[in-house]
């Protein structure tokens, strides 16, 4: 019994270190590897005035994947525009949760009607980040999640790429 | 004997010690840098309908989204957050306030987010305000400046020069809205207001004059 407890908590343990591990190279591959050092306390994101979720972007940058969806609560913009954006993007249309790609095709709104986004593309979220700081400023360690955003929104790709 | 050259020594130590400590709270870098220029506030013309409130801008925004702001009652200043179409801002009805600051003389006491992920708290409409506003013979208007949004140029210059005394404030101007203030004299000319600010409130030099 004590031994295949003693099996078991090892490859638990084992598990965990390589999924840390992975992060670990994912975060280098990106390009940011300070990324694994922030501990999702969300101090960052009540501070930005488009909802955006700043830890979003790293989560983004430790799985090295742009298109990773993140929290952009309240990015307001055309439907058409939302569309062209990213047709799978969660938006809030007449108070309730939807897709660009549902609106127009089967709810039939207005495409030149103004949404709300919710859930985007950790890529498309750069592009509407205002840069204005106020998630550094907020961050206890003084991450450089900016950094992230204006990479993403030069070519949409992670500086490491 | 052994007194003199003690003494000689403790003074050049004060000394040092005095020069060190003034030049200390003195030495504010200077850059070869030029000051920079404040951009003239945004203007609109403003067309009123039953369910909206349309904004035609005189000059396109560096980021395509302004602040459409609103002064309340009590000193309440009230934004929200909108994308430009065609040199053109609407304010429906439903809209509500993205934020709220309080104002006391020409700064900005507090501010705070009245949006919360999917919700409002408190929901106040930017239609309703900015029609009060008009009535009330209160300001109201569109605003580059991202402040209190953002103060990037603020926290640059204090990453250059210790201390609060810095020569960039933001007031709020007499017609209401936000914009950034620049005192020439102690401005090190580091450029560093000017390569922070998103909305190009503050331009370098050469963008200034043009």
């Amino acid at each position: 019994m004590k031994r295949k407890l003693v099996i078991i908590n090892s490859v638990g343990a084992i598990i965990i270190l390589a999924y840390l591990a992975l992060l670990g190279v994912n975060a280098f591959k990106s390009g940011y590897p300070w990324s694994v050092l922030c501990y999702n306390c969300k101090r960052c994101n009540p501070v930005c005035v488009l909802g955006i979720d700043p830890q979003g972007f790293i989560a983004a940058a430790y799985s090295s994947d742009p298109n990773v969806y993140i929290y952009t609560t309240n990015v307001r913009l055309k439907l058409h525009d939302a569309m062209d954006i990213d047709p799978g993007m969660e938006i809030i249309a007449n108070g309730e949760k939807t897709t660009p790609a549902a609106a127009l095709g089967k709810i039939g709104l207005d495409p030149d009607m103004e949404v709300i986004s919710y859930r985007v593309r950790a890529r498309d979220a750069a592009v509407f980040c205002l840069d204005c700081g106020a998630c550094e400023k907020a961050c206890p360690l003084s991450l450089p999640i900016s950094t992230i955003a204006r990479d993403l929104k030069k070519d949409g790709v992670f500086r490491g790429k | 004997m052994t007194g003199r050259p003690l003494t000689i020594l403790l003074a050049i130590i004060l000394a040092v010690l005095i020069v060190a400590l003034v030049s200390h709270h003195r030495v504010i870098p200077v850059y070869p840098g030029e000051y920079p220029v404040i951009a003239p506030p945004m203007h609109c013309d403003i067309e009123y309908h039953d369910d909206r409130v349309e904004l035609a801008l005189r000059e396109d925004p560096l980021l395509g989204r302004v602040i459409v702001y609103a002064h309340a009652e009590g000193g309440v200043y009230l934004g929200i957050l909108k994308p430009v179409y065609d040199r053109r801002v609407v304010v429906r009805r439903g809209d509500y306030a993205d934020f709220r600051a309080v104002i006391k003389g020409s700064s900005v006491e507090a501010a705070e987010f009245l949006k919360k992920m999917d919700r409002y708290e408190p929901k106040i409409d930017m239609f309703d305000s900015i029609v009060a506003a008009h009535d009330a013979d209160r300001a109201f208007g569109v605003q580059k400046c991202l402040y209190p949004l953002c103060t990037r140029c603020v926290e640059a210059c204090k990453s250059v020069i210790q201390g609060d005394n810095i020569p960039i404030t933001l007031e709020v101007k007499p017609d209401g809205h936000i914009m950034p203030v620049f005192r020439r004299g102690k401005c090190p000319r580091c450029g560093r207001c000017f390569v922070n600010c998103p909305t190009g409130s503050i331009l370098p030099p050469d963008k200034g004059r043009k």
